[in-house]
């Protein structure tokens, strides 16, 4: 569709997607920002706690993808074996808050990874020391005898038992008492698991990892009322005082003002809040940054690199009113924006377009604009 | 024939049904937020909310909602002057909508009501409590403006109210009321679309609202000390 404006066809994505590896365009201090934190990830053993504040669209979840794409598979960063991100929604039900979190997290991971890791630990510990540091870890003797004993056999009643279900064959046969029910029993498992992924990813020797949480939405506690709000936040307390070495928890919260600190912590709330000890703030961006962005954004997706200008398919005029008819919006918006123009104009010849000159004249991005903004503006770009 | 503002002292509350629902399992010092509505405030509402009311009755489900089929019933309403939403309302409008169908229809009639009680001396304030944002752009700001005794309140207002009175008395603590304006403004979910520009302005007047429960405790604790 894009091939004449010598462009990937899915150049502009709206949200990044699994099937594409996601990149970083433009945006250098931000990134810097991020770069800090995996650097203190790998270098220190304590708990990390960020809060990544931004609008809609300003690259929060892409930040998430961006970074397990450069270091999901890379082995031995500082002192640590391997990072294992875990990339989670916030939860939708405020019923069952933490039950929603502990699922997410659960599946996420997969079964499969914690049991290769309880595997692991049995060779390596001994199952009595795997148990008895479970135990330890979580409090609880029925959560540490099945992350002590998950294997394949017992893989299937295991996973129902973490997710909070069993039949009382199933509980039996695992050796365990009841099923976990409570916000603080499912804190424990998590923290069980925590445990595991941290100490057991290797089946040589023993080894540290680093869990790397990344919670998004989290602005959505604001549909929350008290009476599941506290629980939920109680439990995630737990989980993160329970942690206090060998885990980054990264918390992505949309807002239209992120710089409003006190806004952001009436949603959260102390328990959360208090734990924060690193902000990362996504700002308006400046008509620099818009430039830089997408100038990366038109150079990484080209289909082939013989062509001439940076701002092809747009000539420089063209491409400075582009920008400024986005200044003060997000790099999603760019990305709509952009999308929208060039689809709009693809039906027209190369010579309409000037596409052999400078590339597309401002006059007839100008011409084009205010209809596509307008259409952005009602669809809330 | 009575002095003109002989009824200035008196105050009703007219009660839409996106309030009633919002208010629905809210707690204050004890006590559900309707109950306290119920026994203090003096009501008036159209008939059409309580037929609202029983379409929505799934949203409602505190033991306290129960109590509100009748409470509705006994405050019922009609307009015996006021009574076309066409002539009445639709000059409050920039263009007037047709009045057909469900749209705004328990605003509009809790308007009329607010208005006769008004000109009919019945009251000199009523206040109007409704959590519509859409209808108090669309309509009720002008009314406001035109009928300075009708005054616009939001579900997040009858908690300050309360909550004021409350604290001055120590029967509520902060954290109680804050408790509260984070139900009501969380109870939003039961209506409203969950985009981001609903969310943001959620968390930003959720911000202000605590800030005025800030102010107010300053000025109650005068009492305490």
């Amino acid at each position: 569709m894009f091939e004449r404006f010598n462009l990937k066809d899915n150049s502009f994505p709206v949200t990044p997607n699994d099937q594409d590896k996601a990149q970083w365009f433009g945006f250098r201090p931000l990134k810097r920002e991020f770069e800090g934190v995996m650097q203190r990830s790998g270098d220190e053993q304590l708990r990390l706690c960020v809060l990544n504040r931004g609008r809609l669209g300003a690259g929060k979840t892409n930040a998430a993808h961006y970074f397990i794409t450069k270091y999901g598979e890379k082995q031995n960063i500082g002192k640590y074996l391997q990072f294992v991100f875990i990339i989670i929604e916030s939860p939708k039900q405020p019923q069952r808050a933490f039950v929603d979190f502990a699922t997410r997290l659960f599946n996420e991971v997969t079964f499969r990874r914690i049991l290769q890791a309880s595997q692991n630990l049995r060779t390596l510990r001994g199952p009595e020391r795997l148990f008895a540091d479970l135990l330890s870890v979580t409090g609880s003797e029925d959560i540490a005898t099945v992350l002590s004993n998950l294997d394949t056999p017992s893989l299937l009643p295991s996973k129902t038992f973490l997710l909070g279900g069993g039949t009382a064959r199933e509980l039996r046969e695992l050796g365990v008492a009841k099923r976990i029910i409570n916000e603080h029993e499912f804190a424990s498992a998590v923290i069980g698991t925590v445990h595991l992924l941290v100490h057991g990813q290797s089946d040589e020797k023993e080894t540290l990892s680093r869990v790397l949480l990344w919670v998004d939405e989290m602005e959505d506690l604001v549909y929350f009322p008290t009476r599941y709000y506290l629980p939920f936040t109680q439990a995630i307390r737990e989980v993160i005082d329970s942690t206090n070495e060998h885990l980054t928890l990264m918390l992505n919260f949309t807002f239209s003002e992120p710089e409003d600190l006190p806004a952001i912590e009436n949603v959260l709330g102390q328990a959360i809040m208090q734990r924060v000890n690193q902000h990362i703030v996504f700002h308006e961006p400046t008509v620099a940054d818009l430039r830089d962005y997408l100038i990366e954004l038109f150079k990484a997706n080209r289909r082939n690199g013989k062509m001439s200008s940076k701002t092809f398919p747009l000539s420089e005029g063209a491409f400075t009113l582009l920008i400024e008819s986005a200044v003060s919006k997000t790099p999603r918006f760019l990305n709509k924006l952009c999308d929208m123009l060039l689809r709009d104009l693809e039906h027209m010849s190369d010579d309409q377009l000037e596409l052999r000159k400078d590339g597309i004249s401002a006059a007839l991005v100008a011409d084009k604009l205010p209809h596509i903004l307008s259409l952005l503006e009602e669809a809330r770009g | 024939m009575a002095e003109p503002m002989s009824q200035f002292r008196s105050a009703v509350c007219v009660l839409d049904t996106c309030s009633i629902i919002n208010l629905d399992e809210i707690v204050l010092a004890g006590k559900d937020v309707l109950f306290y509505v119920r026994q203090s405030f003096d009501l008036y509402v159209s008939s059409i909310i309580q037929d609202e009311f029983l379409r929505h009755r799934a949203l409602a489900t505190s033991r306290e909602a129960s109590y509100w089929k009748g409470v509705l019933s006994n405050s019922c309403y009609t307009p015996s002057v006021l009574n076309s939403d066409a002539e009445i309302i639709g000059p409050f409008y920039s263009t007037p909508p047709s009045f057909s169908g469900n749209h705004n229809a328990g605003e509009h009639a809790n308007t009329r009501v607010a208005l006769e009680l008004f000109l009919t001396r019945t009251t000199g304030h009523t206040i109007f409590v409704t959590d519509d944002e859409k209808a108090r752009n669309a309509f009720l700001g002008m009314v406001r403006r035109a009928f300075p005794s009708l005054h616009v309140w939001t579900s997040v207002d009858v908690i300050l109210y309360l909550g004021a009175v409350l604290l001055k008395e120590g029967r509520a603590d902060f954290e109680g009321v804050r408790a509260a304006l984070r139900d009501v403004y969380a109870a939003r979910a039961k209506w409203e679309e969950r985009d981001e520009t609903a969310k943001s302005a959620i968390i930003r007047n959720q911000r202000y609202s605590v800030e005025s429960l800030r102010i107010l405790k300053e000025v109650t604790s005068k009492w305490r000390n």
